[in-house]
């Protein structure tokens, strides 16, 4: 009955050694998403800035137990930086499909340059 | 063959391994949609040009998004601590840093190398290719970094504890 009593015990201690090692994991993973959507528009910038933010101090709270607090800060940067690296990604497709535009368009605007340079606009 | 990906990550990673693997998730997601909108503009320009001037830059990007596609397959491969990844993702990470500075390289003779007067001949200015190959090898050390980190004990006996605990 004693020994069952010990063992008891450190399974407790392992399940929250395991617990805090699961959010500290994703404490990293979030954070280093959120420093790349910072990264990777001007309007990721924004999210990225605000996911920071959220995720200040997290370290801290997990070290000292306040799992709960944590996880509710993480879900709500989690949420923050997959919404702002969707817009980061759609913002930078759009403007990559804007700049294939203008080059199109270079050939044209070459031209009547050429054109109004010579003095010869029909 | 079917590709499918099971998205049940490992709970408990090292850092480094969150940390390379999610960075390259947004370089290789990344990557790989500006190389969807240089392709064409690659072609336009090389037929703008009436020859196949640009071919340099092409190679480059082309060079660039396939270690694109292979690093985001296996970035996810290592955030479930599957050795694959953790060997893609270090051979990706070389790749990116042997491309980076053959690219450095090829900008430097090109900015360093001047006609003379009568443009017979160039010479080459080092004075003007400092900078550039500062630059340009500042941006490659941190592939350099990843590769190492993915390398160290800590996270190869991360990977190999999950691959025993999956039986594999």
């Amino acid at each position: 009955m004693v020994d069952a009593g010990v063992a008891d015990r450190f399974a407790e201690e392992r399940q929250q050694l395991r617990s805090r090692a699961m959010l500290l994991t994703r404490l990293h993973t979030w954070r280093t998403a959120a420093v790349m959507t910072l990264f990777q528009s001007p309007l990721g910038l924004l999210f990225g800035l605000v996911a920071l933010w959220l995720l200040r101090g997290l370290g801290g709270l997990i070290a000292t137990g306040r799992a709960g607090e944590a996880e509710e800060k993480l879900r709500a940067a989690r949420n923050i930086v997959l919404v702002g690296a969707a817009v980061a990604a759609l913002s930078l497709v759009i403007s990559g499909i804007f700049a294939f535009q203008m080059m199109r368009a270079l050939p044209t605007q070459l031209d009547n340059f050429a054109r109004g340079a010579s003095g010869d606009i029909p | 063959m079917a590709i499918s990906l099971k998205l049940d990550f490992e709970p408990i990673r090292p850092r480094a391994v969150s940390v390379v693997a999610v960075v390259w998730l947004y370089l290789g997601v990344s990557w790989l949609a500006i190389a969807f909108v240089m392709l064409p503009a690659f072609v336009m320009m090389s037929s703008l040009a009436g020859s196949f001037f640009f071919w340099p830059i092409g190679v480059y990007w082309f060079g660039v998004a396939a270690i694109a596609g292979f690093a985001v397959r296996g970035a996810l491969q290592l955030l479930q601590l599957r050795s694959r990844g953790r060997q893609h993702l270090e051979w990706a990470s070389w790749a990116t840093f042997a491309l980076f500075l053959l690219f450095t390289l090829h900008l430097c003779s090109a900015f360093g190398s001047i006609p003379t007067y009568y443009g017979t001949s160039t010479y080459f200015d080092i004075t003007r290719v400092v900078w550039p190959f500062l630059g340009g090898t500042l941006m490659s050390l941190p592939f350099v970094f990843m590769a190492r980190a993915l390398r160290s004990d800590e996270v190869r006996y991360a990977v190999r504890d999950a691959e025993v605990r999956r039986g594999g």
